[in-house]
């Protein structure tokens, strides 16, 4: 009996003598500048919003472990702004002092890009628009210095954050005018309801040096224009319900449309743009749009079977992408290499842009509803 | 014979009733449609935000400058409604939901003076509303009671 216990201790040390101790707590960085296949989704957690995130991924990775480079929570539908600059990311979240009721807290988080760590944060006014992602919730003008926040209490305003000083700096009433679409200068447009888009000029302090409106340019009742936008080259282009592209030039003073044009005129089939990004942008100008059949009044949020690629200086569809599963939004990666998109099983299907094959599908990385995707700045 | 009289009747009231039944129908679709997202159901409003039309809204009509800025705040000017439909749709709210604070000389707005008021959109509506109840509330005791309570919002 005892020869038999000694035994088995020995089996039971000479095992452990083999095993390897793993370090543990090894915590490592990320690039700061990520490389060229990275995306980063903002995932809304649409059905408990409290717990949203934003996951970086790698998309041009078959390997499902090492593809997941991490992620950081936003709270209650965060709206996110990739910076210009390679450090930081940012977004604006809301919390309540009951999880979710309470105190209202809205606030500006600046996150580390390597490490995903928030580094400061600004408190806001509480009246961010609580409302389904864009890329014009939040964004920033003069090189970041300046950020602009889209409020709707229903009233609508921008609330103007000095970023160097990590501090609210004021807050321009935008009647009748919703999002902010940055500028060229140290100003941003909104977009408004009676078919017109307002441009408002800062001053150095961040407060309000002018105003302007442009001419009504489009007609919400016969063709309304999305609010969803690229901006390219400080061009912004705005697809409308029936299938044409506006585009408004920001580059001056004030927010001046300079033409806009049907991509679906003669083409059967009753093609629609449709989605939640709805378009984008490789880095040459072209256009990327999110396309559906039968398109009619209601069908705008519809997922798209197809991208159309739209090249804007001869106003013509240059090819259309047929997508393997519909998806919901759409995004290029900087290198113009991959063309990524939410599918409607959530999941994110990467296709190679120059060639439109589908290379591989990005799944249980811990998504629910990544209903927004960015590629790596 | 006394159904077929009955039915004759009915068809008569409906015939003497549907113009002017038509137009109130119309200005509460066109309500539900274009104001009550916001201003919720009985033009309730929302504390502190969405500012009550209920019991409120027409003492604006006890100035010129008060009169015009209900045609000029974004949710009036920029909706997409026909001057005639917006002047109908007004007049509906202040006599169903405000006729207690509406002077006594009070005159329907005409399609006409929306058409004048409504291209000057209302640029700070916070401010000037402010400016415009307490100009009001000089002559009117009413108001200026109210506004002890609360400013409408």
């Amino acid at each position: 009996m005892n020869k038999f216990v000694y035994g088995f201790l020995f089996l039971a040390s000479a095992a452990l003598a083999e095993l390897k101790p793993e370090p543990l707590m090894r915590i490592e960085n990320l690039p700061e500048k990520y490389p060229p296949h990275w995306i980063i989704a903002v995932d809304a957690a649409f059905f408990h919003m409290s717990n949203g995130k934003v996951i970086v991924l790698d998309a041009n990775s078959d390997n499902a472990a090492t593809r997941y480079k991490g992620m950081f929570n936003g709270s209650f539908i965060p709206q996110f702004y990739q910076g210009k600059f390679e450090s930081k990311m940012y977004i604006i979240e809301t919390y309540h002092s009951r999880g979710n009721r309470g105190e209202r807290t809205d606030v500006l988080t600046t996150y580390d890009k390597a490490n995903l760590q928030p580094i400061s944060e600004v408190i806001l006014p509480p009246k961010r628009a609580s409302s389904m992602p864009t890329n014009f919730h939040l964004q920033m003008v003069e090189d970041d210095k300046f950020a602009l926040v889209y409020n709707f209490t229903p009233a609508q305003s921008v609330t103007v954050v000095n970023m160097q000083k990590q501090e609210v700096v004021g807050e321009i009433p935008t009647p009748g005018c919703a999002l902010v679409y940055p500028m060229a200068g140290r100003a941003f447009a909104s977009l408004c309801a009676d078919g017109s888009m307002m441009s408002v000029q800062l001053d150095g302090n961040g407060g309000q040096l002018s105003s302007a409106r442009t001419e009504k340019f489009f007609n919400a009742d016969t063709d309304p224009i999305m609010e969803k936008a690229v901006i390219h080259d400080n061009v912004a282009y705005f697809p409308t319900f029936h299938g044409r592209i506006v585009a408004i030039d920001l580059s001056g003073d004030e927010a001046k449309p300079v033409g806009d044009w049907s991509i679906v005129e003669g083409v059967e089939g009753g093609w629609r743009p449709g989605g939640i990004s709805v378009i984008t942008a490789d880095s040459e100008g072209d256009l990327y749009v999110m396309m559906h059949p039968d398109g009619t009044e209601g069908t705008h949020k519809y997922p798209a079977s197809e991208v159309w690629q739209i090249d804007t200086e001869n106003r013509s569809v240059r090819r259309r992408i047929e997508m393997a599963l519909p998806v919901l939004t759409i995004a290029v990666t900087r290198d113009d290499e991959l063309l990524v998109g939410t599918t409607i099983e959530m999941n994110i299907d990467v296709y190679n842009r120059a060639s439109g094959s589908l290379l591989r599908t990005l799944s249980d990385f811990g998504q629910e509803t990544p209903f927004m995707l960015h590629g790596a700045n | 014979m006394a159904r077929l009289t009955g039915c004759f009747i009915g068809f008569l009231l409906a015939a003497a009733f549907s113009s002017a039944s038509a137009d109130e129908n119309r200005a509460r679709i066109n309500y539900l449609i274009h104001c009550q997202g916001c201003h919720l159901p009985e033009a309730a409003g929302v504390p502190g935000h969405v500012p009550r039309m209920h019991g409120f809204l027409g003492y604006f009509q006890h100035s010129e400058r008060g009169r015009k800025f209900i045609m000029q705040v974004p949710g009036a000017a920029t909706a997409s409604l026909s001057d005639a439909h917006l002047a109908e749709l007004m007049n509906w709210l202040l006599t169903a939901y405000s006729a207690d604070e509406l002077p006594a000389d009070f005159k329907p707005y005409t399609k006409l003076e929306v058409s004048e008021y409504r291209p000057h959109l209302e640029k700070d509506p916070d401010n000037t509303r402010a400016e415009i109840l307490s100009d009001i509330a000089r002559t009117l005791p009413a108001l200026a009671k109210q506004l002890k309570v609360d400013d409408g919002y």
